[in-house]
């Protein structure tokens, strides 16, 4: 009975990454269209952003260049104003745009056309560019809280060529690998539930309903992910660094990370969404709007 | 699970034999190379977009937007709707009617 049941979940998680890749592959464009725009709108932001420091700088002999960057700048206004501006509008931006992804799969999914174009992106951003960037910083805090558990040495962090790792740092990483897992498993429903409900408070509640009825498939679904997305690149960038430090560079380790990062961006991104989707289509729990959508 | 959410929207009763159209307007709109093909295509059984994607070559967000004013001229309807065994919605368009003849007077 036991190994009945595992082979159902097994079955219901390559039916996730095959039907998600199938998908995919079919409508790559508008995908690849919506993440470049918004590696493009963020870069733009930022380069707007330190040209108009320039000019700044330039017609106003009085400012310094802390009062835009320093900790302790002399003009605090200036600075906060500044920071806010280059880093939250370009991140909201960024993260409101690379999660509109989720509206692309709920149209491939959900709309009956089986398609999806790059143009809808530009209406989930308008409808739910706030809540989008709310749930990224939300699922991005177990990275950082994960990264806080581990608590890297500082002084490692600085030179790549020195970084050693003993046992106990390896189950210290490894800790706040399965921390960042499970953080995501726990509010990646978030996403889709949004796009389907358009309200935050509910797609709280249904994101908690699955989780509850279905955790058994979504730690199996998205260990996978994790599997593919981050743990492969991310073991593969450290053994290359620790194991074979003859061939440690800054260019490789920029190379391995672009790479990893060019990865998670082309594929992993537009799977999380499908496979997300996917399942918030599928698995069974009571919803506040029906599914299928009504006419 | 499915197939519980089967469903139609419109019914083969809808399928006229015949309609004349006496309308330029809508003669233009039936004369239109890409809306004839797909129209075409639709006098003989229901086709989703990614059928007709596959029959046609044509992209389907161009299909789509032929769809929509074939919809709005009341010339294609959605004959049915089915669900994939991964619960994705498929939405079957069908013609009004098995020929359409153009019927103008100058």
């Amino acid at each position: 009975m036991r190994s009945r049941n595992s082979f159902k979940l097994f079955t219901e998680t390559k039916k996730d990454f095959k039907n998600s890749w199938q998908l995919f592959k079919e409508n790559y464009k508008a995908f690849i269209s919506t993440e470049f725009f918004a590696f493009l709108s963020f870069i733009s932001i930022e380069i707007i952003m330190f040209s108009l420091i320039g000019l700044i700088y330039y017609l106003v002999p009085s400012l310094s260049l802390e009062d835009f960057w320093f900790i302790f700048p002399q003009n605090f206004n200036i600075s906060f104003i500044f920071r806010f501006i280059t880093i939250f509008v370009a991140l909201i931006i960024l993260f409101a745009f690379l999660n509109c992804q989720n509206g692309l799969a709920y149209d491939i999914m959900s709309s009956g056309e089986m398609f999806a174009e790059f143009k809808s992106s530009f209406t989930y951003f308008r409808r739910y560019w706030w809540q989008y960037f709310v749930l990224t910083i939300l699922i991005l805090m177990g990275w950082f809280l994960g990264m806080i558990i581990f608590d890297f040495d500082h002084n490692n962090m600085g030179s790549p060529q020195t970084i050693t790792l003993d046992a106990f740092q390896i189950g210290w990483l490894i800790i706040s690998f399965l921390f960042f897992f499970i953080w995501f498993v726990t509010f990646i429903n978030t996403l889709p539930s949004i796009t389907a409900q358009g309200s935050l408070k509910h797609s709280f509640i249904e994101n908690f309903r699955i989780l509850r009825k279905n955790a058994k498939r979504l730690l199996t679904t998205w260990g996978i992910f994790f599997l593919i997305f981050f743990i492969t690149p991310f073991t593969v960038s450290f053994i290359t660094i620790i194991f074979l430090p003859s061939l440690t560079s800054p260019f490789l380790i920029l190379f391995l990370l672009g790479l990893f990062i060019s990865f998670l961006a082309i594929i992993g991104f537009p799977m999380l969404s499908l496979i997300a989707t996917g399942i918030y289509n599928n698995v069974e729990f009571e919803r506040f709007k029906p599914f299928p959508p009504s006419e | 699970m499915a197939s519980n959410f089967n469903s139609s929207i419109g019914k083969s009763s809808k399928i006229k034999e015949e309609i004349k159209i006496t309308d330029s307007s809508l003669a233009l709109i039936v004369l239109h190379e890409k809306k004839k093909m797909i129209l075409k295509m639709l006098l003989e059984k229901a086709m989703t977009i990614q059928d007709l994607k596959k029959a046609t070559n044509l992209n389907p967000g161009t299909i789509k937007r032929h769809l929509d004013d074939l919809v709005k001229n009341k010339l294609v309807f959605v004959a049915k709707v089915k669900y994939s065994d991964y619960n994705i919605r498929m939405k079957y368009y069908r013609a009004t009617a098995k020929n359409f003849i153009i019927n103008i007077k100058i």
